[in-house]
């Protein structure tokens, strides 16, 4: 984990703003890296690590807001730092609604800022994680046989076994034969953490 | 009466030789030129130059000699060629150019052989303009000055001058006028004239002793007239030249001939062929025609080259000669005998000359009158028989002579034949001269038929001895009695006694018949004569008489009893009406009227082919013709002869009879001849007659519809005169027709159709009609009437009806009027529909203009009723140039007009006023004030919009009184009612205007808000780096090892950076002095008016409310309006924003004014909002200092700039009841008061 040093991505288009930002950032002990434009950080590509995006909204061709936008399109999901010289109620609402991590009104004060960027860094840590998890869980349920799927989606739906067994025609042993096989092949310890990985991955009973 | 009576029958013979002498001249041409070798003269050209124009009588008279000759002389028509120079009229060198031009055109490709020239100016044309297109052609140059002698011109030229015979005219007249004592010579003052008369004073000289001359030459025509007409017996007049007279007057020498021939008391005497025919008895003449013969035989020489141009000389003589005018020398009785030898005589009474008039009276009077010249002809065949005959009997006679066959005897005084022979025997009618002496021994009874004869006979023997040719009448012995003619000597002893009578007779019956019958033939071809030549001019109101004196003539001489002449009415064809008759006192008068089938059945049958039928006895009569015959016979008729009337070939219109009531005769055909000729003279003259009748009764006709008809007619000619006019148009434009035909037409024309009727006369002279053509023309009253004209050219007149079309024309010109009234007002409220309101005003007073010119008013204007309805007031007003102008803007109270205000103001209704006089007696007020104002005649209308009055359009005439047409008041009011719309729309949109211009003030205000709002982004651009820089900077210096270099780049970093937001604030401060103050003198309260205005409806939104406590005493400032109203924004914004979060009830504004002494103005915007922090209250005025969240804290910085600059200054100080009040004082414009 101690790898993944988290980078902190600046976009302002003001030259002396975006220079300021990065030593602030530096002078936390951050990793940073500043872009001019929106464009120009689309085209950078960024490593796998956890990290923060200090934007600012009113730039020239691509504003903040929408580079936000095509970043969720994009499936990019760096926590994002909104940062205007002159604020606005709605642009402020549409950002948080798209997700934004915090909004900061110029000028504001190196503890709001850094605090922003390390709740986002944190974030983004978090939002690994859980992603990395749901990737193994995933490819646990990808061995799992059709029938072993069908007892998983019933059985993390809350049934008993014997109501299963009934639910799928068969006999309440075969039911318990098949639930063992997919905790061993899932990695469950527990029948809980069966059904949290089940609800981790989105398996559910259509009845439920 | 004898001489007379021979001398009447010359000019019969005149009258067929000077005929046919013409005929022979025009048929055959001279006799020098009988034979001419014609392939000689084959394709010889002559040209024929005359100077001047063609219609000139010597250039025809010269040209028809000239044509004779060269025809008869071979040189063919095409080969001759005339041109008429015309150089008289057309003077200048431009013309001779184009002249020549022409010539050269003509005959440049052509080979001339001989030119001959008339008139000096022909030949110098010839010689000058000529020299190179006709080169060296011989020249023959006729009527040249006395004297010309032409300069070498490289070419023959054969002259030609005028010679005036004046001697041998002198001699010829002297044979005539027997007795002569003076002689007149008559001359004209030109130089030319005077050239010939000094010849002629030097021609008489040698008369001078024999006569006495007088030279009239130095006076005007008219004394030479009186002069002339006061001549004494024996005198001669003698005219010579005559182009002008003494006092300049232009004449010509025919027309002096004839006026002097008119009153002349002795008979004229020419020198010119021009003349003759023309009064004057004659002359020797030049004359022109010979002149031309002469020329003609000079060419036909030069052409054929028989004579050798050497033997040419250059001078081509042609003598005058004599020729003389018969009914002239009638005149005067000068007898025809004294004529010197080869005399022309003319006659003008009878010649063919007379015949022109026939020609122009008519087609069927001329065939009649061709008819009469063939009776005239045969008449001279006649007369030649009859010569002939006589002849005959004198041969006769010789030979009865010559053979002894004459009676020869010798008989006693007492009367006994002492011998005689057998000739003498046979004639007394006796067998032998034995029985003839043995019976007769009483001569005196026995043989003279009268004893009176033998009386006589025996006295001149006694006288004379012998006696030849004594013609008496003898009887023979049965006792009837014979003329004879004696030739006897008496036979004397020496004592001078009678002792016989020797001598032979000779019966002479034979040729005193002849005699006798040719003298009543020449009787009657006088009479035939004389009646031709009377009728042939004979008034119509005199033919009557003169038909029955001719009849009552004819009878006289031919013996016969009865004259009638019927005549078949025009519109009863079966009836013969009688006329004209003659017939012997006391018998059976015939019938006025009579039935052609009852009583001449078969005559009129026989007469209607045109043929005479004559009836010797009533027994020859055919059986079928039993009723015409009871008709003569009851009417006592013998012996007649009917000879039908008709003229030309058409049919018979009556009848001419002449009846024998005492015997039985026969009628020769010589004398039926000669009464068809009568006949066919009465036919004619009665012809004429009918004609000349229904021409008068045509014209009457058309005299009469000319002087009723209601079109106008009228004939002009091309100068514009008028030369009749028909009564209608005195009716249509009451001038009198003498006064219309005593100017030019144009001078009635209406100026502006002056043109186009000067352009219709002019089309009108190249002939060409011009239908409905309308002008104006002017009646006496001054006033014009319209006239359509139908007008068609004939000859140099104008032919024309008119017809007064004004009515058509007014409804015409009311409708054009309408048209022009609906464009004038379409164009108005075209014009008027979206007009910017500054134009407006200046727009109405062109439309006021429009409609003066329009309906031609000297004044129009457009009055506003005052808010207080107590006056009118002028707010437009346009007058014509010729009345004096009124001011706009004056107020018209209503106290000037009460009776006019009410009807406008109170009925709202029009008030038209042709005459002051009209208005009734309670509008006295009104009345006096017009005539103070000098208005004459009025039309007020009220302009009513939304059914309220607000304005009046109203017109006025000033020079006269003037009657108000009803369709004015409609009109005027449309128009009116265009310009006060015009007039409140222009409020309207002026409202709407100074909105707009709030709206834009408010625009760049709210502009300057959006500035300074992109100025705070950029301020707090370089705001916030320095603040992040600084902070970092803190971190870094705060860490373990502070790397001193960044923190020295970034100390760097923020100085650039509060460069760049010192740069953005002098930048809006820059921005802020760019507006330049517009200073001006302002209401403050005003001014706070218009902001609140503008914010006020914005802030009722928010749930403010504003109080202005406003003084009305406040003075005016000086300032720039703009910049003032954004520092009262500013702070009306600042309070409202610090009224934010109050609870609504508190959200108040309260705006004061006020003076805190004479010299200052305040203004103070208070609020009940937060209040001002005390410990801020030093950094308010401060840039960038704000307590708004997204405030720049640059508005209150601003605002105290203006205030400063303005003289003034800006403080804020907190209420003790809450909230902040904003104040700024402003120095007040000295002594202004509001």
């Amino acid at each position: 984990v101690t790898e993944d040093k988290p980078v902190i991505y600046v976009v302002d288009d003001d030259p002396s703003m975006r220079k300021a930002l990065e030593r602030l950032l530096r002078s936390a002990g951050h990793d940073a890296k500043a872009f001019g434009s929106a464009l120009e950080f689309l085209d950078f590509n960024h490593p796998d690590t956890p990290g923060c995006l200090i934007l600012d909204i009113k730039m020239p061709k691509l504003s903040g807001l929408e580079l936000q936008e095509r970043l969720v399109q994009k499936g990019i999901s760096f926590p994002i730092v909104f940062i205007t010289g002159h604020g606005t109620v709605p642009a402020s609402v549409k950002a948080f609604k798209a997700g934004a991590m915090d909004f900061l009104q110029k000028p504001f004060k190196d503890a709001e800022l850094l605090d922003a960027v390390s709740r986002g860094v944190e974030k983004h840590r978090h939002l690994r994680q859980e992603q990395n998890e749901i990737k193994g869980l995933r490819a646990k349920l990808d061995t799992l046989s059709p029938r072993e799927r069908e007892v998983l989606t019933l059985v993390a739906s809350g049934m008993l076994n014997k109501q299963v067994a009934f639910e799928l025609g068969t006999a309440e042993k075969t039911i318990k034969v098949h639930r063992a096989r997919v905790m061993e092949k899932m990695g469950a310890r527990s029948f809980a953490d069966l059904v949290r990985f089940a609800e981790k991955l989105g398996v559910r009973s259509p009845a439920a | 009466m004898q001489p007379a009576h021979r001398f009447r029958w010359i000019p019969a013979y005149c009258i067929s030789f000077s005929f046919i002498l013409i005929i022979c001249e025009l048929c055959s041409g001279p006799a020098y030129a009988q034979v001419p070798p014609q392939s000689l003269l084959e394709g010889k050209i002559v040209l024929v130059l005359h100077a001047f124009e063609s219609n000139i009588p010597i250039f025809e008279l010269t040209d028809r000699g000239l044509r004779t000759t060269l025809d008869a002389g071979g040189v063919g028509i095409r080969n001759q060629f005339f041109e008429y120079l015309d150089l008289a009229r057309n003077p200048g060198p431009e013309y001779r150019k184009h002249l020549a031009e022409l010539m050269r055109l003509r005959y440049g490709q052509r080979k001339i052989d001989v030119i001959i020239t008339l008139y000096l100016a022909a030949l110098q044309f010839a010689l000058d303009e000529g020299e190179t297109i006709f080169p060296e052609i011989p020249i023959i140059a006729l009527y040249l000055p006395p004297g010309f002698e032409p300069q070498k011109a490289g070419r023959r030229i054969i002259r030609q001058t005028i010679e005036l015979d004046m001697l041998g005219t002198l001699e010829s007249a002297l044979g005539l006028v027997s007795g002569a004592k003076h002689v007149y010579v008559v001359s004209g003052a030109l130089d030319v004239d005077r050239k010939y008369e000094d010849q002629a004073r030097r021609s008489f000289k040698k008369w001078e002793k024999q006569l006495e001359f007088r030279y009239l030459s130095d006076m005007p025509l008219e004394e030479i007239l009186d002069t002339v007409s006061a001549a004494p017996p024996g005198t001669i007049v003698l005219l010579m030249g005559f182009g002008a007279d003494v006092t300049g007057k232009n004449y010509t020498t025919r027309e002096v001939g004839e006026r002097l021939s008119r009153v002349s008391k002795a008979p004229v005497f020419g020198l010119l062929q021009v003349v003759l025919g023309y009064g004057i008895a004659g002359g020797n003449l030049v004359n022109f025609e010979y002149v031309g013969t002469r020329a003609g035989e000079l060419t036909l020489d030069i052409l054929r080259g028989t004579r050798a141009p050497e033997n040419i000389p250059p001078i081509l003589a042609v003598p005058s000669l004599p020729m003389f005018d018969w009914r002239q020398l009638k005149r005067w009785n000068l007898s025809e005998a004294a004529l010197p030898e080869g005399s022309i005589v003319i006659n003008r009474e009878t010649t063919f000359w007379d015949f022109k008039y026939y020609i122009l009276g008519g087609l069927a009077l001329m065939i009649g009158q061709s008819l009469l010249i063939a009776g005239l002809m045969i008449q001279r065949r006649r007369r030649r028989l009859a010569e002939e005959s006589l002849s005959r009997a004198e041969e006769k006679y010789r030979n009865i002579f010559d053979s002894a066959l004459e009676g020869i005897y010798e008989t006693s005084p007492q009367g006994q034949f002492l011998t005689a022979n057998r000739a003498l025997a046979r004639m007394l009618g006796y067998d032998s001269p034995e029985e003839v002496i043995s019976l007769i021994g009483d001569a005196a009874n026995q043989v003279w038929a009268d004893p009176n004869d033998r009386a006589d006979y025996l006295r001149l023997l006694d006288e004379q001895n012998v006696i030849r040719g004594f013609e008496c009448r003898f009887l023979r012995k049965d006792g009837t009695k014979f003329w004879v003619s004696l030739n006897t000597r008496r036979v004397s002893g020496p004592d001078g006694q009678t002792l016989f009578y020797s001598g032979f007779l000779e019966d002479i019956t034979a040729r005193k018949q002849d005699e006798e019958a040719l003298k009543e033939r020449l009787n009657f071809e006088m009479l035939m004569a004389e009646i031709s030549a009377l009728f042939v001019n004979l008034p119509a109101d005199r033919i009557d008489s003169e038909i029955e004196a001719a009849q009552r003539r004819v009878c006289e001489l031919l013996g016969l009893d009865r004259a009638t002449l019927w005549q078949v009415p025009e519109n009863e064809p079966g009836m013969l009406l009688l006329t004209h008759f003659h017939q012997p006192p006391g018998s059976l008068l015939p019938p006025a009227r009579m039935s052609l089938k009852e009583f001449f059945p078969w005559t009129f049958k026989k007469v209607l082919g045109g043929e005479a039928l004559t009836i010797s006895k009533m027994t020859d009569l055919p059986a079928e013709a039993y009723k015409d015959r009871e008709t003569f016979i009851h009417y006592d008729t013998k012996s007649n002869v009917i000879v039908p009337l008709s003229v030309g070939k058409n049919e018979v219109f009556g009848l001419l009879t002449f009846a024998v009531m005492h015997e039985e005769r026969n009628w020769p055909e010589t004398l039926v001849m000669r009464l068809k000729l009568i006949a066919q003279v009465f036919a004619n003259a009665l012809a004429r007659r009918r004609t000349e009748q229904a021409l008068l009764q045509r014209t009457e006709e058309l005299d009469k519809f000319f002087s009723v008809t209601l079109d106008l007619l009228c004939i002009a000619n091309f100068e514009g005169y008028f030369l009749r006019l028909n009564p209608a148009w005195e009716k249509v434009l009451s001038y009198s027709r003498e006064e219309l035909m005593a100017r030019r037409l144009y001078d009635f024309v209406h100026p502006d159709d002056l043109a186009g009727t000067r352009e219709a006369v002019s089309r009108l002279a190249a002939q060409r009609e011009v239908i409905h053509f309308e002008n104006r023309y002017r009646c006496k009253d001054g006033t014009y009437r319209w006239l359509e004209w139908t007008s068609a050219p004939a000859g140099e007149l104008i032919y024309s009806a008119a017809r007064d079309v004004t009515l058509r024309k007014q409804k015409e010109e009311a409708l054009r009027e309408r048209l022009q009234f609906e464009h004038l007002l379409s164009g108005l409220s075209a014009r008027f529909v979206n007009m910017p309101p500054d134009q407006v005003d200046s727009e109405i007073e062109g439309g006021l203009k429009q409609i003066l010119e329009f309906f031609q008013i000297d004044r129009c204007g457009l009055l506003r009723l005052l808010l207080d309805k107590t006056a009118f007031q002028i707010t437009h007003v346009a007058s014509s140039d010729d009345v004096p102008p009124v001011p706009e803007g004056v107020e018209l109270p209503r106290s000037l007009y009460p009776w006019t205000y009410d009807i406008l103001a109170e009925n709202n209704e029009a008030l038209s006023v042709s005459r002051l006089d009209d208005l009734p007696a309670e509008a006295n007020v009104d009345r006096r004030t017009c005539i103070e104002w000098g208005i004459r005649s009025y039309v007020n209308i009220p302009i009513l919009i939304r059914e309220s009055i607000n304005h009046i359009i109203s017109i006025n005439s000033v020079k006269g009184e003037r009657v108000w047409p009803e369709e004015l008041l409609p009109r005027l009011r449309l128009l009116g009612e265009i310009f006060v719309n015009a007039l409140i729309r222009k409020e309207a949109e002026g409202e709407a205007m100074n909105a707009r211009s709030e709206l834009l003030r408010m625009e760049r205000l709210s502009r300057m808000g959006e500035l300074t709002s992109s100025l705070a982004h950029e301020i707090n651009q370089p705001l916030s780096a320095i603040r992040t820089n600084a902070e970092a900077a803190q971190r870094f210096l705060s860490g373990v090892a502070p790397d001193i270099g960044e923190v020295r780049q970034i100390l760097e970093d923020i100085i650039r950076d509060d460069r760049r937001a010192n740069d953005v604030v002098q930048k809006v401060r820059a921005l802020v002095r760019k507006e330049k103050p517009q200073e001006e003198i302002l209401d403050l309260n005003k001014t706070i008016q218009e902001v609140v205005g503008l914010i006020r409806s914005e802030f009722l939104l928010q749930g403010l409310s504003f109080a202005m406590e406003l003084s009305p005493d406040l003075k005016m400032i000086r300032g720039d309006r703009i910049q003032l109203q954004q520092v009262i924004l500013n702070l009306i914004l600042n309070s409202a924003a610090a009224m934010r979060n109050s609870p609504r009830a508190q959200r108040k504004i309260t705006v004061k004014t006020a003076m805190p002494d004479s010299g200052t103005v305040k203004a103070s915007v208070t609020d009940f909002g937060t209040g001002i922090d005390q410990n801020n209250i030093e950094l308010l005025f401060e840039p960038f200092y704000t307590t708004k969240p997204d405030g720049l804290g640059m508005g209150l910085s601003i605002s105290q700039r203006i205030i400063t600059a303005h003289g003034g200054s800006l403080k804020a100080s907190n209420n003790p009841q809450g909230g902040a009040t904003f104040a700024f004082t402003l120095p007040a414009h000295p002594g202004d008061a509001p």
